[in-house]
């Protein structure tokens, strides 16, 4: 075999033996398989982060509702809410609710919590800020996990969670609490009057 | 740690009734549920006035200036901007928001407030952000500038005032993961900077209601809201403070100085719970708070000084059983303006032909 030098002048260079030859091939079969896992791991990185920026995350914005009269004297009032970039993971969609208002069709979103709880999670969605006077409330009355409040007699609570079961047939949600709390009578210390 | 705090509010919120009933102790009994609406003077309509050229097959936020021009919000995403109309129902301005000049962004309009020089300043919500903004419009229409508000965390404002100094005071609520909102009042310099967080003294108790799935501020189809904030409404009075009220029945209402100090806090009571608190103007030191049964409609109209302490109260549409009067004309439920003195209340309808009819009505 001949390389062509920088002069210009082809040398003969020494031909490897065969087991040689198969430890090279060998590495550079290895060689391309990492960069194969390589650029799996990268592609499939991307194809998540592009995934997460786009990702469906969605709130609704609930205004005050609106007015509509008609003839005969109706009236009534009818939802406005709309879709925002939001916390909730899956798809809104800004037509699929309809109301009927004194004989006109009115519009409203309805939101679906079908997505990847995951893909909201880089959205600041209420893990970084921590509201400074619920944190100095706190102080000296956290037990573990659990809350002792001098409101509800000194008991431990539960805390609470909130699961959202989608309805196709409603397009609404069903709303389960889950975790939740057993209703204590209001006592003279826990009610708060107005 | 926030979670834990507002789980610990739940077992006293759970009896929305028993919270209400605490508001009225110490109060002189109330009248009741019929009483409240036959016994009442009567808001009755003295004039009408159709719109040259204005049509709406609804009627989406309503307000007025001091002047008696009257600002309608979007009735619908089909329709969006804000129109300005004069006392006589001429189309004065309108008020695009999607189409402003920075950006040619598009989005959704929200909550607006009239200053006392005459400018608009409107919440929008960019349909690719998640930033939330104010949209500032002179008098007549034409943009005059963006504010980027910036409080350091993800929210849905829901209504906003503006006090004489340029500050905004805007009321929200800040995304808590996995649970309902949870409320935020706050005072914004003129750029958008939070410049003061407040603490309203019933907001963990909404805050607890929304928590324990309280039907009165919690709706089945948007369990993460809290319409106590979302629906409430806002109002600078000419004493300088600006008047937050809470859609809550009896309803509570804050009056904010400029430096963010609550110079006052009372409630407004239509005497039934299940009367919601609609529309608040606020003229000159009186403010009218409509309530409505959202079922049947019945109305009743409150006016209150800048005190709480009541001046009026007066029904309409009704007959004398409380139900509704087919035989009269009828003042709807868009109460768009209030007006001291003398005292008028005007209301939005609308014509068959779907034409913008001004209804002013007095007391008898």
């Amino acid at each position: 075999m001949f390389q062509m030098t920088a002069h210009g002048i082809y040398r003969k260079i020494q031909r490897p033996d065969r087991s040689q030859i198969e430890q090279e091939r060998g590495l550079t079969m290895l060689r391309n398989a990492l960069r194969v896992v390589l650029l799996m791991i990268v592609g499939l990185g991307a194809t998540h982060f592009a995934h997460a920026d786009a990702a469906p995350c969605w709130t609704y914005y609930d205004p005050t509702e609106g007015h509509c009269m008609g003839s005969g004297g109706c009236e009534d009032y009818y939802p406005r809410t709309q879709c925002l970039i939001g916390c909730t993971p899956g798809w809104c969609h800004s037509g699929d609710g309809q109301d009927d208002c004194c004989g006109t069709i009115r519009l409203y979103a309805i939101g679906y919590n079908d997505g990847d709880p995951e893909e909201c999670r880089s959205l600041e969605c209420g893990e970084v800020r921590q509201r400074k006077e619920h944190i100095q409330s706190l102080r000296g009355n956290l037990v573990n996990t659990s809350f002792k409040s001098d409101l509800d007699g000194g008991s431990s609570v539960r805390l609470p969670s909130v699961v959202f079961v989608p309805n196709r047939c409603t397009h609404a949600y069903d709303v389960v609490f889950a975790n939740f709390p057993t209703p204590t009578k209001p006592t003279p210390q826990n009610r708060k009057g107005l | 740690m926030t979670i834990l705090f507002r789980s610990a509010l739940i077992p006293v919120l759970l009896c929305f009734s028993c919270w209400s009933q605490s508001g009225t102790a110490g109060k002189p009994p109330q009248i009741s549920a019929s009483n409240a609406v036959s016994g009442s003077p009567h808001l009755m309509p003295v004039e009408t006035t159709l719109a040259p050229t204005e049509v709406a097959r609804g009627l989406g936020e309503l307000s007025c200036d001091s002047d008696g021009n009257l600002y309608l919000g979007s009735d619908s995403p089909a329709t969006p901007g804000i129109r300005k109309l004069s006392r006589s129902g001429e189309l004065l301005a309108t008020f695009a928001l999607a189409n402003h000049s920075d950006a040619a962004k598009t989005g959704i309009e929200g909550s607006f407030a009239v200053s006392q020089s005459g400018d608009l300043y409107a919440l929008f919500f960019p349909e690719h952000e998640r930033t939330r903004y104010v949209l500032v419009f002179k008098s007549d229409g034409t943009y005059k500038k963006e504010i980027k508000l910036q409080p350091g965390f993800q929210w849905i404002p829901a209504s906003i005032g503006v006090f004489t100094n340029g500050n905004l005071l805007i009321t929200g609520q800040e995304f808590v993961k996995g649970q309902p909102m949870a409320p935020f009042t706050g005072i914004f310099s003129g750029d958008g900077q939070l410049l003061k967080e407040l603490d309203l003294e019933d907001d963990k108790v909404i805050d607890g209601m929304a928590l324990s799935g309280n039907p009165h501020v919690v709706s089945s189809t948007n369990p993460l809201s809290n319409r106590a904030v979302s629906w409430g409404k806002m109002q600078a009075a000419k004493d300088g403070n600006i008047y937050v009220m809470r859609w809550l029945s009896p309803t509570v209402v804050y009056a904010v100085a400029p430096d963010g100090k609550v110079a006052r806090r009372f409630t407004v009571d239509s005497g039934r719970d299940d009367l919601m608190p609609m529309e608040m103007h606020i003229s000159d030191t009186r403010i009218a708070v409509l309530f409505v049964q959202r079922e049947t409609h019945e109305k009743l109209m409150k006016v209150v000084d800048l005190n709480g302490s009541e001046l009026g109260t007066y029904d309409y549409d009704n007959t004398a059983d409380g139900t509704r009067n087919s035989n009269i004309v009828h003042l709807g439920l868009a109460f768009a303006c209030y007006s001291a003195t003398p005292e008028r209340f005007t209301f939005l309808t609308t014509s068959d032909d779907h034409r913008i009819q001004l209804r002013l009505a007095e007391a008898r």
